[in-house]
């Protein structure tokens, strides 16, 4: 008998646990006590994001924010477990690539929070347009703009002069090769040092013609005359002898350091990497926009940036969605940013004297506002659920076209790749 | 006479390269983590040691305390191994010495489950877990292999060459069967024992997938996912990655010597002559 009271004493009690466990949860959310909140993100975001929920407190002391540091591949393989799951042991956001965002949701899109419906249309005219395109499914925003990587040339100026090369004069592609050869036969250094691994250099000039390696209603673009153009700048660098071919991440830094190279071609968070891991040469670099194509005057393009997405499962959606347009659109945590090496994507902070400030490194060059003008001119390019394929084929191609073959062979044999393994 | 001379000296000039071929890449290691990130790109490169260590080694900590980060491996690593141990040996011992139905049928079955790609595995077990409520939990990282069929398979092989009679003679005189196992077996299985352990031990401690996956806090990180989580999109401090691979390599290489010894003693003072 005694066990028997105990026993529905004790089912009462959970019942009752229960109960008030689900009220709380319904209730308006305007009036939480507290409201505890996980984001993932990579290493140099981490400061940044734990500053700006320092300063948030102060209007909203119930928030508290956790954030757990991740590399972004490791973002990639849990959120993939998650999503797979169906939302089980996501976390209340995460910052994500931008490449990444449109291909998770096309497939799930029921975990990502619609940031237009949130009411993100507000502030549309505060950010470039290419980089809500970005992170956008069937015109509604599914992320929180944040850094973007605006690209330029970066260059040696002490060889570039030592050759008697004028950075001003390179205005086209064909420029570009003239001057590598020039620099080749004076100082021995190739024009471009690249990462054989990586499909940076080729994305960034399909993305300088605005194009992805996929139309948004899914046919590839590896074989149209964009890409054409593209294989083509490595064939005829390839061709000249002034390309180098850095097989990884750590070669090309090598590369770099070891001056093997006269330009590099990236996003312009390598103005922190070169700081960092090449401080010796400082003084010696410098930066100006991409030649152009022939027949077109584009001469910027992106390269990675990361938004932030919002995920459905969190009970504290709304929560997270202030704190994240407090931290998206607040001027002091962008120049935070700035200061820790992401380059914002906020318009207005463009307008900020750090921007305008001379950077040693860079010869006392305002490198940042160079990539600032960057920003509104960069064309928008569309992401899909199936880039990781593009990508994978274009640095088969990139190694293809450095040996000799094609381009219009290479790109071509790629794209049925590409089809192959999609249908 | 001269010839035996010259071989020797061959030998041992091979023994020389073959000796800085291995030891250099720890060399590397510790010099890497003495120094600042940007001296491991230098050309020629830098050979010496510098003096960032403590540098390194702060920063190391502030991104993502490495302390902790050594208890939580050390615990995992050693507790699976005690658990996995024990499981994996008794699972060996029934299937090699005991007569029973469906034997041959269960080892065929776990020597199967090696084959599953552990990729296939990761989503259903990840799902397993959150169900369980036992995410970003200690006792999630130790479960799920407990029982490690190769462990499993090792042991088997060697219970199968202890002889039956041993056990036979034992049970005549009255000693029932865990008395036969612990007293008249294991003795014997010191050196099997120590290859399991160090193989386990290998095993758990450079687990990186299961762990990323399933752990959530960075206060139960373990040193495959804090190691990765040092690694920036375009920043890659070598120094502090540098410091906490000496401090990550350590453990094995005290875990390895240790049991070495038993594994020499083992093999001299086994019971079967």
């Amino acid at each position: 008998m005694k066990k028997l009271i105990l026993g529905i004493s004790l089912v009462v009690l959970f019942v009752a646990g229960c109960s008030n466990d689900s009220t709380d949860g319904g209730k308006d959310s305007s009036k939480k006590e507290n409201v505890d909140v996980t984001i993932w993100a990579t290493n140099i975001n981490v400061p940044v994001l734990e500053k700006a929920a320092e300063l948030y407190k102060e209007d909203h002391p119930e928030f508290n924010l956790n954030v757990e540091e991740m590399n972004n591949d490791d973002i990639r393989s849990k959120m993939t477990a998650g999503l797979q799951s169906a939302g089980q042991g996501l976390p209340d956001g995460a910052l994500l690539v931008d490449d990444g965002i449109t291909g998770y949701v096309t497939n799930f899109s029921d975990t990502f929070a619609n940031i237009t419906e949130l009411g993100f249309d507000e502030h549309e005219d505060q950010f470039p347009q290419y980089k809500m395109d970005s992170v956008s499914y069937e015109g509604d925003m599914y992320a929180i703009p944040f850094d973007a990587g605006p690209v330029g040339v970066f260059y040696r100026a002490d060889l570039f002069e030592e050759a008697g090369v004028n950075a001003e004069d390179i205005k086209t592609w064909n420029d570009y090769f003239e001057a590598g050869e020039k620099i080749k036969e004076v100082t021995g250094a190739n024009m471009l040092s690249f990462d054989s691994n990586d499909s940076t250099v080729y994305t960034i000039l399909m993305s300088q013609q605005g194009k992805g390696y996929f139309e948004q209603d899914g046919t590839s673009n590896m074989d149209s005359e964009v890409s054409i153009e593209t294989a083509s700048v490595f064939s005829e660098m390839a061709e000249r002898d002034i390309i180098f071919r850095a097989p990884g991440w750590n070669a090309w830094v090598a590369s770099l350091v070891d001056s093997q190279t006269a330009t590099a071609i990236t996003g312009a968070w390598l103005i922190g990497t070169l700081e960092q891991q090449v401080p010796d040469q400082s003084g010696n670099w410098a930066v100006m926009p991409l030649p152009s194509f022939e027949g077109s005057d584009s001469r910027s393009a992106n390269q990675g940036g990361s938004s932030f997405s919002i995920f459905e499962s969190s009970d504290n959606k709304e929560e997270l969605y202030d704190f994240l347009v407090f931290f998206a659109t607040s001027t002091e945590v962008q120049e935070l940013a700035m200061e820790g090496g992401l380059f914002p994507s906020y318009l207005p902070v463009y307008e900020s004297d750090l921007f305008a400030e001379p950077v040693e490194y860079f010869n006392n060059e305002p490198v940042w506002e160079f990539f600032a003008e960057e920003m509104t001119k960069i064309p928008s390019v569309f992401y899909t659920e199936h880039d990781s394929l593009g990508r994978d084929e274009a640095v088969k191609v990139q190694a293809e076209v450095l040996e000799g073959t094609d381009p219009e062979q290479s790109v071509s044999d790629a794209n049925g790749r590409i089809e192959n393994r999609i249908n | 006479m001269i010839q035996k001379q010259i071989k020797k000296i061959v030998q041992y000039v091979l023994l020389i390269i073959f000796f800085i071929i291995s030891v250099f890449p720890f060399y590397w290691m510790f010099v890497g983590s003495t120094n600042h990130t940007s001296k491991m790109f230098t050309n020629p490169p830098t050979l010496t040691v510098g003096s960032q260590l403590m540098e390194n080694l702060t920063n190391l900590n502030n991104s993502v305390g490495i302390w902790r980060v050594l208890f939580n491996s050390l615990f995992v690593s050693l507790t699976y191994v005690v658990l996995a141990l024990a499981v994996c040996t008794l699972a060996a011992y029934a299937l090699s010495k005991f007569e029973f139905k469906g034997r041959n049928a269960i080892f065929i079955t776990f020597l199967l489950s090696m084959m599953i790609p552990y990729q296939a595995t990761l989503i259903p077990l990840f799902q397993l877990f959150s169900e369980l409520g036992l995410l970003n939990t200690y006792f999630a990282l130790i479960a799920p292999q407990l029982c490690y069929p190769f462990a499993i398979f090792l042991m088997r092989q060697n219970f199968l060459a202890f002889p039956t009679a041993l056990i036979e003679a034992a049970r005549i005189d009255g000693a029932g069967e865990l008395k036969i196992f612990f007293s008249i077996v294991l003795p014997s299985m010191k050196p099997a024992l120590a290859a399991t352990a160090i193989f386990l031990f290998m095993m758990q401690w450079n687990n990186f997938m299961w762990p990323l996956v399933v752990l959530s806090s960075q206060d139960m990180y373990t040193f495959p996912v804090a190691l990765s989580s040092l690694i920036g999109f375009s920043i890659i401090d070598y120094g502090q990655v540098m410091v906490g691979i000496s401090i990550a390599t350590v453990p094995i290489i005290i875990f390895f010597l240790v049991l070495q010894k038993h594994f020499i003693a083992g093999m001299l003072g086994s019971a079967v002559k």
